[in-house]
C-alpha cells in the first residue's frame, strides 16, 4: 500500500513512470468494472480510455485524506459510466457485443446456473443503479468492503446491505430467467 | 450478527479460497438462505474476470500517450480568460523550457513506456521551429542519436521486438539530412562533423550493448549498428563527404594459403583519396573469440600514396596470402580497413572463410 502511496505522489508531481504503473496495476480492474455495468466491449473501452486520460488530467487534484486511491479512482470510472449511459440513453438500443471470458476461469460445476458477462449484464438492468455498482466494485473490480464503501460515500453497513439485496434480487431475476 | 455481515464474511472467505459449504458449516442456521447467495456471488466474480481484448491494453496505452503530450489544464489556470493563442504558445514554451515534469521524464522514455509519444512530439515541436536547413538537419542527427540509445536500452531490457522499428526511424532521421547546395553551403563542414562524431558515438554505443547481451539480442544490435552505419553513410554523401563501401572474400587453397579479393567502392559524389589500406587474418577459437594469425602477404595490395578511386568506380584488388592457423581453427576471418582522405573514420569488414579442408577423397 505504502508503495502505491509512493506511485500516486510521484504521479501527482507528473511522473510518467508512475503513472505508467499505476495504470499497468488497475488496468484489468478498470475494464472489468466497466464492462460489467455498460455490457459492451467497445463501450468498454472507449470509456475505460477515457477514465485513464481523466485520472491522469486530475491526479494533481487527488488528496488522500483517508479515501484510498482506488475508491477515487473508481468513482472517476462510475462518473464516466453514468455519463456514457445518460448519452446511450439518448441515442437507444444499444446491443451487447460478444465479450470474451477469460480461458482459465473454471465454473464450478456445481453451480446452479453458469452466466455470461451479457447475461449478468442484462440481468443486472433490473436492479438499482446502487445495487449495480455494488455488485461491479465488489465483484469485477475486485474492491474490498471498505474501498467499496468509500467509492459510493457510504458506510460498510450500508454497503452490505446492497451488497445482500443486489444478489438476492440477481438470483431472483436468473431463476425467472431460467425457469423460462 | 445479521444476514448481510455473515452473507460478506463467507464472500470474503470465497474469494479467499475458501469453499462454499465450508463456509455454511460456520453457520449452518443461516444456510438455506446463504447458500443461494453465495452461488450467485461466486458466478458474478467469475463472468466478470473478463480479459480485455487482446492488443487493446497497449493500444489504449499509446493513445494515453498521445494525450499525455497535452499539458494537464490545471496547469492554464492562470490563462483562462486569454486569448486562444496565448494558450497555444504557453504549452509550446512548455514543451521547449521542460518546465514539464512529463516532458523531462519522457527524455528517457523508449518505445512501448506511457511518455514516449510525449518525447517524439517533443522532438516534433522542435523540428518545427527549427529555421532553415542546416538546423533542421543538426535536429535529424540529434535525434537519430536519441535513437541509438533507445536501442540500447530495448536491447537491455530484452524488448527487443521493438528495435528493428527503431532502427527504422533512425535512418528516417538520417536520411531527412540534407542540404540545399553541398558546393555552396558553408556549413557543410559542420554537417559533416556532426555525422562522424554521431556515427562513432552510436557505433561504441551499440557495440558496447552486443557485448553486454545474450546471444539472440546480439544477433538483433549487431543488424541494429549495421543498418545505422549504412544510414549514416547515406547521409554523409548526401552532406558531399566522400564515402566507401568495402567488400571481400577469401578463400584457402592450401593449409596455408588463402586467396583472396578486395572490392574498394566509391560511394561518394566525389573522387576518393584512399590514405592507406591494410588487411589481417584471424582464427576463432571454441567459445566465439578471434585471436590474429601470423601471416606473410605474398602480394597484398601496396596502394601508391595519393590514390584515387573515381566517384561510383571501384578499385578491384587480389592478393594471395601464407599463414600457420593452429590445428583447432576451423574458421577463418579476413580483416580489411580502409582510410580515406576527409574522413575521420577507419572503413573496416571482416569476412569469414572456411580453413582448409583437403582435395576431396584425400
Amino acid at each position: 500500500m505504502q508503495q502505491e502511496k509512493d506511485l500516486v505522489e510521484a504521479a501527482r508531481r507528473g511522473n510518467g513512470d508512475a503513472f505508467s504503473q499505476l495504470y499497468e496495476d488497475y488496468f484489468d480492474r478498470v475494464y472489468r468494472y466497466i464492462i460489467f455495468r455498460v455490457g459492451s466491449q467497445e463501450e468498454a473501452e472507449d470509456i475505460t480510455e477515457e477514465v485513464f486520460l481523466k485520472v491522469w488530467q486530475n491526479i494533481a487534484s487527488f488528496k488522500w485524506r483517508g479515501v484510498p486511491f482506488s475508491s477515487w479512482l473508481f468513482r472517476i470510472a462510475h462518473n464516466q459510466v453514468v455519463d456514457h449511459l445518460r448519452k446511450r440513453e439518448r441515442r437507444k438500443g444499444v446491443p451487447l457485443d460478444e465479450v470474451a471470458v477469460a480461458d482459465d476461469v473454471d465454473l464450478d460445476a456445481s453451480l446452479d446456473f453458469q452466466l455470461s458477462v451479457e447475461k449478468l449484464v442484462a440481468a443486472m438492468g433490473r436492479l438499482t443503479d446502487a445495487q449495480r455498482r455494488t455488485l461491479a466494485l465488489r465483484f469485477a473490480a475486485g474492491l474490498s468492503l471498505s474501498e467499496t464503501a468509500q467509492a459510493m460515500g457510504k458506510s460498510e453497513g450500508a454497503i452490505k446491505a446492497l451488497q445482500h439485496n443486489a444478489l438476492a434480487a440477481l438470483r431472483i431475476v436468473m431463476s425467472a430467467e431460467a425457469g423460462g | 450478527m445479521k444476514v448481510e455481515d455473515i452473507l460478506n464474511e463467507c464472500i470474503e472467505r470465497v474469494m479467499g479460497g475458501e469453499s462454499i459449504e465450508a463456509c455454511l458449516a460456520r453457520y449452518p442456521e443461516h444456510a438455506p438462505e446463504l447458500e443461494p447467495l453465495l452461488r450467485v456471488a461466486v458466478a458474478t466474480a467469475t463472468a466478470s474476470q473478463v480479459e480485455p481484448r487482446p492488443g487493446f491494453k497497449a493500444e489504449a496505452r499509446y493513445r494515453l500517450q498521445a494525450a499525455l503530450q497535452k499539458p494537464r489544464r490545471r496547469r492554464f489556470a492562470l490563462l483562462r480568460g486569454q486569448p486562444k493563442w496565448v494558450g497555444a504558445v504557453a504549452g509550446v514554451l512548455l514543451l521547449f523550457l521542460a518546465g514539464s515534469g512529463t516532458v523531462v521524464a519522457s527524455a528517457s522514455s523508449v518505445p512501448g513506456d506511457v511518455l514516449y509519444p510525449v518525447k517524439t512530439a517533443t522532438e516534433r515541436v522542435r523540428m518545427a521551429f527549427a529555421r532553415g536547413d542546416e538546423a533542421r538537419a543538426e535536429l535529424e542527427i540529434a535525434f537519430a542519436e536519441r535513437r541509438a540509445q533507445e536501442i540500447v536500452v530495448l536491447s537491455e531490457r530484452g524488448r527487443v521486438e521493438k528495435v528493428d522499428a527503431v532502427v527504422d526511424r533512425l535512418t528516417t532521421h538520417l536520411e531527412r539530412v540534407k542540404v540545399r547546395d553541398i558546393e555552396v553551403d558553408k556549413k557543410v563542414d559542420r554537417l559533416k562533423a556532426l555525422l562522424e562524431q554521431g556515427s562513432a558515438r552510436n557505433v561504441k554505443l551499440l557495440e558496447g550493448v552486443a557485448e553486454r547481451v545474450p546471444q539472440p539480442v546480439r544477433a538483433v544490435v549487431t543488424r541494429a549498428m549495421k543498418r545505422s552505419d549504412r544510414g549514416y553513410e547515406k547521409a554523409m554523401v548526401a552532406v558531399g563527404a566522400p564515402s566507401i563501401e568495402l567488400s571481400v572474400s577469401a578463400k584457402a587453397v592450401a593449409p596455408e594459403k588463402a586467396l583472396g579479393t578486395i572490392v574498394v567502392s566509391n560511394e561518394g559524389k566525389r573522387a576518393a583519396e584512399v590514405a592507406w589500406l591494410r588487411g589481417s587474418l584471424q582464427w576463432e577459437s571454441e567459445g566465439g573469440l578471434w585471436h590474429p594469425l601470423a601471416t606473410r602477404f605474398k602480394s597484398f595490395p601496396a596502394l601508391e600514396p595519393g590514390t584515387t578511386i573515381p566517384a561510383a568506380q571501384a578499385l578491384q584488388l587480389s592478393y594471395e596470402v601464407l599463414f600457420i592457423a593452429p590445428e583447432q581453427a576451423k574458421k577463418l576471418r579476413h580483416v580489411v580497413e580502409v582510410k580515406i582522405v576527409d574522413r575521420e573514420r577507419v572503413f573496416r569488414q571482416a569476412t569469414d572463410f572456411e580453413a582448409y579442408e583437403g582435395e576431396a577423397g584425400q
